[in-house]
């Protein structure tokens, strides 16, 4: 019952923070003239409301949702509160996908060319860590291919922006980089969602096995899982739901670590039972986040990316700091 | 009631033997224990015969099928397994984790029903756990922590327990207690294989050893029988003595054999 009032409150702060977002844009709609021009789109409102400001919600609640998930996901599969989706390698694979469309131009030759390296690059890293870690992979293998992965993503991006042509292909793929949901359309949540979803119920599917894995691998398997399969499965839901989301968004970091973090106590602790709410937190997240940026600054819009670092991280030193005196 | 079989089992890591054509039988309402020094094998055994880790050689059977054909969640149902070390890596409560025992029972989405309840409710009976329950689980001492994992277990209702040095770092009380546990779960038709260092309750609790050296099965037989004071100063180069007390005998190990070469 109290993980149902759980969801139910999350479910309505999320709803909230959409409306929020919806209506927080620089151009001021007024909500009954955009919903009564709703169906013929002939209102401005209805217009800048429909085309302009939902596709940019939906995308902030699903990448949100996306990286929650994938965080909660991560942390019980390594049992470890400060490992983040960016953890194993795939949002920085998922990056350089898209910033190699970039720095071939080919992102103004279709609109889809941006998403689908986006994803074509997660797909590639998934395969890396299965190929560097191996099908044994212990969770000590799983985060040194992490590590290398990213090392290897991050180099080649900088060689991008390194030899990129002109100084506005640059400050295109520094901006991406950073993170938004600005200017979409639902072309882009079109080409996202169907792999989200699939990640998604990937995700949700393994709260059972994360469960078990709290007594360690052995009791896991003793208890009636596959080890192996279960965290391939993992794996392969963290590389669509991180790499659909880091397509359409670029980089927006510390969600995935935060957000399960802070709901941990009140679901028990319990791995299994953290990966809804963890979803719908990371939403409301992002929902907020992206609210921010557009109350905060209307004119030189701050990028999502950056807010949710400035608050994502001091809240993790609090939280190293914290673990410090756990650990002693 | 299942039994649980290995034959001629061997299992190589990096081209060394680590357990080499072990055969032994684990009946209803039993308590086997395993013995034999460290690097004897004993956990790999323990592992094997769990269908954690398979085996090069040899076959392992569960009431009378090849561990490899039952599925996973069968398995669960048949046997569980007390790591030497009890881990919890979240601060779970004590209720949850028991409850968590009856995953093998349960389909992904299902609630525990009336007879998960049951179970649930006789495992906490049996391990004496009633006041721990709201406590969470990472807060808990040693001994209250091997008794939490056990009411997990037990929970599952597994007729076969296979437990590794489950006594190792218990207090007396907590040994005794843990002992109790597996003679009690035999006599109700269970069988337990465990894994012990210490000979008096080896003696005391099982009623078969089983004797591992090197990988090797160097003896099996009542306790009585076993150990005898050649063999394990063969096997653990350490010189022992029984005593006896009135209906007491007790095995005390009085030092390290040195050999004269």
């Amino acid at each position: 019952m109290k993980q149902l009032s759980l969801l139910a409150v999350l479910s309505l702060a999320v709803l909230a923070a959409f409306c929020l977002d919806m209506f927080s844009g620089s151009y001021p709609v007024n909500p009954g003239s955009a919903l009564a021009g709703w169906q013929q789109r002939d209102t401005v409102d209805a217009l800048v409301l429909r085309e302009i400001r939902l596709p940019r919600s939906l995308l902030a609640a699903l990448v949100g949702a996306c990286l929650g998930l994938a965080g909660a996901a991560i942390q019980g599969l390594l049992r470890n509160p400060l490992a983040g989706p960016g953890l194993v390698g795939v949002s920085n694979c998922a990056a350089l996908g898209a910033v190699i469309v970039f720095y071939f131009g080919l992102s103004g030759l279709a609109w889809y060319a941006l998403p689908v390296g986006g994803l074509l690059g997660a797909g590639l890293g998934a395969a890396l860590i299965f190929f560097l870690a191996g099908r044994q992979a212990s969770v000590l293998g799983l985060i040194l291919a992490g590590v290398a992965i990213n090392a290897v993503a991050s180099s080649l991006i900088s060689l991008a922006l390194n030899f990129s042509h002109n100084p506005y292909a640059m400050s295109e793929i520094v901006f991406w980089l950073l993170g938004s949901v600005a200017d979409r359309s639902m072309a882009d949540v079109s080409i996202a969602l169907p792999f989200m979803l699939v990640g998604w119920i990937v995700l949700a599917g393994s709260g059972r096995f994360l469960d078990a894995l709290s007594f360690g691998e052995e009791s896991a398997q003793s208890m009636g899982f596959s080890i192996q399969r279960q965290r391939a499965l993992i794996i392969v839901g963290v590389a669509l739901t991180v790499g659909a989301a880091v397509s359409v968004s670029g980089n927006v970091g510390f969600v995935g670590l935060v957000v399960p973090h802070l709901l941990r106590p009140l679901v028990g602790a319990e791995p299994g039972r953290l990966l809804i709410p963890s979803a719908l937190a990371g939403a409301l997240m992002v929902l907020l986040a992206d609210a921010a940026v557009q109350l905060l600054s209307p004119q030189q819009e701050l990028k999502l990316g950056v807010i949710t670092a400035l608050v994502g991280g001091p809240f993790f030193l609090w939280l190293v700091y914290r673990m410090r005196h756990d650990v002693v | 009631m299942s039994t649980l079989t290995v034959e001629q089992a061997r299992v190589v890591r990096n081209d060394k033997a680590i357990v080499d054509g072990v055969s032994l039988r684990l009946a209803a309402g039993e308590v086997v224990g395993l013995i034999g020094p460290n690097g004897a094998g004993k956990s790999t055994l323990l592992r094997a015969m769990l269908g954690l880790i398979k085996l090069d050689n040899g076959h392992c059977q569960l009431a009378g099928r090849n561990l490899s054909r039952w599925t996973l969640r069968q398995r669960a149902r048949q046997l569980a397994y007390l790591p030497q070390q009890g881990e919890s890596h979240w601060p779970l409560t004590v209720s949850r984790v028991i409850e968590m025992g009856r995953m093998p029972h349960l389909s992904p989405w299902q609630r525990p029903g009336a007879r998960d309840r049951q179970a649930i409710a006789e495992a906490v009976e049996k391990t004496e756990v009633e006041d721990l329950l709201t406590r969470v689980v990472t807060t808990l001492s040693g001994g209250e922590r091997m008794r939490v994992n056990l009411a997990r277990l037990l929970a599952s209702q597994a007729p076969i327990l296979l437990a590794d040095e489950p006594i190792a770092s218990l207090d007396p009380y907590h040994q005794f207690h843990i002992m109790e546990i597996f003679s009690e779960h035999a006599r109700s038709g269970g069988s337990v294989l465990v894994v012990l260092h210490d000979l008096n309750y080896a003696a005391r609790f099982c009623d078969r050893l089983v004797v591992l050296d090197k990988g090797e099965q160097v003896a099996q037989g009542s306790p009585r029988e076993v150990l005898q004071p050649d063999l394990l100063r063969r096997v653990y180069g350490v010189d022992t003595r029984w005593v006896e007390d009135g209906d007491l005998s007790i095995i005390v190990p009085m030092g390290r054999y040195r050999s004269h070469h």
